[in-house]
């Protein structure tokens, strides 16, 4: 401890943070000011062994019976990163992170890495929460190498935190592949956080990645309520049994137009619009069998299961053709079948194309509430490789070329810019000087 | 009282299917929802809130669907808490519903199915099929001594003023506990008998939980709230003499009292109040300093006078006629299923020392646990050292030496306080049948008086003895 310490210098102002940080209510974080701090001991002795939910802390916090526990920076030392603060007075080591506005426990590169934020919408019993506690367990899918390019992905939330969390059980049912229980509306909520970090050969970056997980019922109700940010994603996750049940199906309408209405709100307009069909093994039900299309899709699957899951179709890089071609296809499926869901959908932001998935978590019904122990689940990886690839932190095969193609295309540009006012000029010279003169 | 249906069958998520009063789930939907979002620990919860008065009754159950044959249809496939909630005026809680409670197939007299599709009878719908269900509190009123009844009042009056918070108990589980101090007590109690039991309720309404202790609720009692007892209800002497009347007549007596207008100070506490309006009604005089010779109550050494069985009958022909009672009232007495048969148990320990059978040493290790169960420590501190002055007065041989170290092993058992704060002092394991070896030796020691080769004896006896126990712990 004295080694760490050594170093040590009283608390300087450049306290801002790096990037940005929004908390799960909507609240930007900017510098040290808008954070306390505390540490794993003090923060059991604060839950009293109870449930400690984010809106229990911020009540707390606002009643100022937290003083003894969470300490603001100000009267702090820390060391030169400002990943762990010290209290002069009884040398306490305070490293866990608390947003002021929310009570949130903040993730650990927080303000350190770029925030991404995926906002997503579905009804309840879609898969909302299987799809994320799967990305969170199944890590092992995403740590990439090929040659010298790196690809790590993994949860950022602090670990061995004192509190007990939904999202523990949720997790612990996953892994003993159990169903998980429905979320509950109104436990506490903080974000999925994922630290992905991708190392090209010569660079290193960095991104954190965060899912906040909702209840079904209140996914209509997101907007009308605080947890409003810049989300650079909208992300719907539809069912087959939303889409074929009637009185589902209108609910489904009303959240995608809901969503249309209160865009601006949201101030996401450039977000880009992902859907994607969960539990799509469903599709090769009976009533499908007209499409034959999108049961074909279904016959290949980008993942293997040797012991633990492992890529075999974007194993060299993000495969943009066969993308864009499922993409079509899904696209077509919806448009032809379900004119009403497609047309929203795509109304959201015209100016850029969504893009379709097809993933089904479990492909297989669970039997008796438990799914075996060989599952092979179906293109979980595309979306979130999609993704990923659209901020440069994963490879693309085909990506190469597209960029090639658009240096090529920048490059005609410009020369063809200059023809433009060539031709202006030979205009005007034909006006006023009336001939082939050169200029 | 109303009753209301919630579940997530449908797979649209949490809604209430339905109720008998829709005008007032309506109003309070929100609440009703957040109510109805639970976690279960296992497969039912039960919970008994209180908002201002009105009560809360929560029985949720875990649903698991099959599947059904059309997989595209919406419908939840996870399993979930389906929940009935019953509203209620407290006084309709305190006569109708926390005996049924306690009832143990009370699950019976509930809707079964789920909410995909609702198959609801009227009289599920109304709550009358609840109330075919009997009630449980006649049952245990007639399993306690009137002393019992004074030691479980003064835990409702504890839990009420919130001195006391919920630790299970040996005799009863949590319902059929809250079941009698609702049957013992003014139903104004029921403001502070709250509990959620199998599970957690969302939503900041409810924060208590119940914690856990190394003794049960009565030893608790025993060693903490005794004297505290005794010296409040002999302040009390009303009080305690309307805890220990007919069920019938203390319910009536309650109302009449509640009934009763009076000009009542903020700084005197609701028993003194009681107290005081119970004097007024019936001409007696309240008297607060009455001293301990006068009237013992849940003192058990210092027994000084019983009442007869005239004066006790004399009491309840004055309760009928609700003639004036005299100041010092006579709290109704009797001791008779508390007493131990020490006797019974004497015999046994003499056929033990005679002659050693499996059969005997079973026999006397269960009528040694039924007074371990019973009766109170100092009941058991007297057993034992009977127990032990008959294993001096006999002498110990090779063909009684395996019951002599039974009885040796049971009579020197610890008590329960002393063993944990013994394990407190010195953190060492200590084994599960916990026995104090000084009083051992010092029985070994007089056994073998006299005898040659006392210590090397001694030292034997005292070492099967350890054998002996680590065996049993193992």
């Amino acid at each position: 401890m004295k080694f760490i310490f050594s170093q040590l210098h009283p608390f300087s102002n450049q306290d801002d943070f790096h990037w940005n940080y929004t908390d799960f209510k909507g609240n930007v974080l900017k510098s040290n000011d808008d954070i306390l701090v505390t540490n794993r001991t003090l923060l059991s002795e604060l839950s009293h062994e109870e449930n400690l939910t984010a809106e229990k802390l911020k009540k707390m916090i606002d009643d100022g019976s937290t003083n003894n526990y969470l300490y603001s920076v100000n009267d702090l030392i820390s060391d030169p990163d400002k990943y762990v603060f010290l209290e002069p007075n009884s040398n306490m080591v305070l490293d866990l992170r608390i947003s002021k506005y929310s009570g949130q426990i903040l993730p650990i590169h927080a303000g350190r890495a770029k925030q991404l934020q995926l906002q997503y919408f579905g009804q309840a019993n879609v898969g909302k929460t299987l799809l994320i506690t799967q990305y969170s367990c199944e890590t092992a899918l995403f740590s990439w190498k090929k040659d010298k390019k790196k690809l790590c992905f993994r949860c950022d939330i602090p670990i061995n935190l004192p509190v007990q969390n939904f999202r523990n059980k949720q997790i612990k049912s996953y892994l003993s592949r159990e169903l998980m229980e429905p979320t509950p509306s109104g436990e506490e909520l903080l974000p999925h956080s994922f630290f992905i970090t991708f190392f090209d050969g010569v660079n290193n970056s960095e991104i954190l990645l965060e899912f906040q997980d909702i209840a079904g019922e209140n996914s209509d109700q997101q907007f009308h309520f605080s947890p409003v940010y810049q989300s650079d994603f909208l992300l719907f996750l539809i069912s087959p049994a939303d889409l074929e049940d009637p009185i589902a199906n209108k609910k489904l309408e009303d959240l995608i137009t809901l969503v249309d209405q209160t865009k601006q709100q949201l101030d996401c307009e450039n977000a880009k619009v992902l859907v994607v069909l969960t539990m799509s093994d469903l599709f090769l039900n009976k009533s499908f069998k007209s499409e034959e299309k999108l049961q074909k899709l279904l016959t290949q699957n980008t993942l293997t299961r040797k012991h633990h899951l492992k890529l075999t179709m974007h194993e060299n890089g993000y495969n943009m053709d066969e993308h864009k071609k499922r993409s079509a296809i899904i696209s077509d499926f919806l448009e032809n079948r379900y004119p009403n869901i497609h047309t929203a959908l795509e109304l959201l932001n015209p100016q850029c194309d969504t893009s379709y998935f097809l993933l089904a978590s479990l492909n297989e019904l669970p039997n008796q509430q438990v799914f075996s122990k060989s599952f092979e689940p179906y293109r979980i990886d595309e979306l979130l490789l999609y993704v990923l690839s659209q901020y440069g932190l994963f490879p693309t095969t085909e990506f190469q070329d597209t960029t090639k193609e658009q240096i090529k295309y920048n490059n005609i540009k410009q020369p063809q810019s200059v023809n433009k006012i060539q031709s202006f000029m030979k205009k005007i010279n034909e006006v006023f000087l009336g001939g082939d003169e050169e200029l | 009282m109303i009753t209301i249906f919630c579940g997530r069958g449908e797979g649209t998520g949490l809604k209430i299917h339905s109720s008998s009063d829709p005008a007032f789930t309506e109003k309070n939907k929100q609440i009703l929802l957040q109510l109805a979002e639970l976690q279960l620990d296992h497969n039912k919860l039960t919970a008994v809130l209180n908002f201002d008065n009105t009560i809360v009754v929560i029985y949720a159950k875990k649903v698991i669907n099959s599947l059904s044959s059309n997989p595209l249809k919406k419908q939840e496939l996870r399993p979930y808490a389906f929940s009935q909630i019953f509203v209620m005026d407290i006084n309709e809680y305190a006569l109708e519903f926390c005996g049924r409670m306690a009832c143990s197939n009370i699950e019976q007299y509930l809707y079964q199915g789920t909410d995909h599709p609702l198959t609801l009878t009227p009289e599920q719908l109304n709550g009358a099929a609840f109330l075919q269900a009997p009630n449980q509190e006649n049952m245990l009123l007639n399993q306690l001594t009137t002393e019992e009844k004074l030691q479980y009042a003064y835990i409702g009056i504890l839990f009420y003023e919130g001195k006391l918070n919920y630790i299970p108990s040996k005799r009863f589980h949590l319902e059929e506990l809250f079941a009698l101090l609702n049957a013992l007590l003014p139903s104004f109690i029921n403001k502070r008998l709250t509990y959620v039991n199998g599970g957690k309720i969302n939503a900041s309404y409810w924060t208590e939980s119940v914690q856990s202790s190394n003794r049960s609720l009565e030893d608790e009692f025993y060693f903490c709230h005794r004297e505290d007892a005794k010296k409040f209800f002999q302040c009390h002497p009303n009080l305690a003499f309307l805890i220990c009347s007919d069920p019938s007549t203390r319910r009536k007596l309650y109302e009449q009292i509640e009934r009763f207008p009076c000009s009542s100070s903020p700084s005197t506490s609701i028993w003194d109040q009681y107290e005081t309006v119970y004097a007024l009604i019936h001409n007696v005089s309240p008297n607060f300093s009455q001293k301990i010779e006068t009237k013992p109550i849940t003192d058990k050494k210092n027994k000084p006078t019983k009442t007869t069985r005239r004066q006790r009958k004399a009491t309840k022909k004055k309760l009928r006629k609700r003639q004036s009672i005299p100041t010092t009232v006579p709290v109704v007495y009797s001791n008779q299923s508390s007493a131990i048969d020490y006797h019974k148990i004497l015999e046994i320990v003499e056929q033990l020392l005679t002659s050693y059978n499996p059969e005997l040493q079973f026999q006397f290790s269960e009528q040694y646990m039924e007074v371990y169960r019973t009766s109170n420590m100092e009941q058991l501190g007297i057993l034992q050292n009977k127990i032990r002055k008959t294993l001096i007065c006999h002498t110990c041989n090779q063909q009684n030496r395996k019951s002599y170290l039974l009885l040796l092993a049971y009579s020197c058992e610890i008590y329960p306080e002393i063993y944990v704060q013994q394990r407190r002092k010195e953190q060492r394991i200590i084994p599960i049948f916990p026995i104090d070896l000084k009083l051992a030796q010092n029985c070994a020691e007089e056994i073998f008086k006299g005898q040659l080769y006392a210590k090397q004896k001694e030292k034997r006896l005292l070492h099967d003895l350890k054998e002996w126990i680590w065996k049993k712990s193992c």
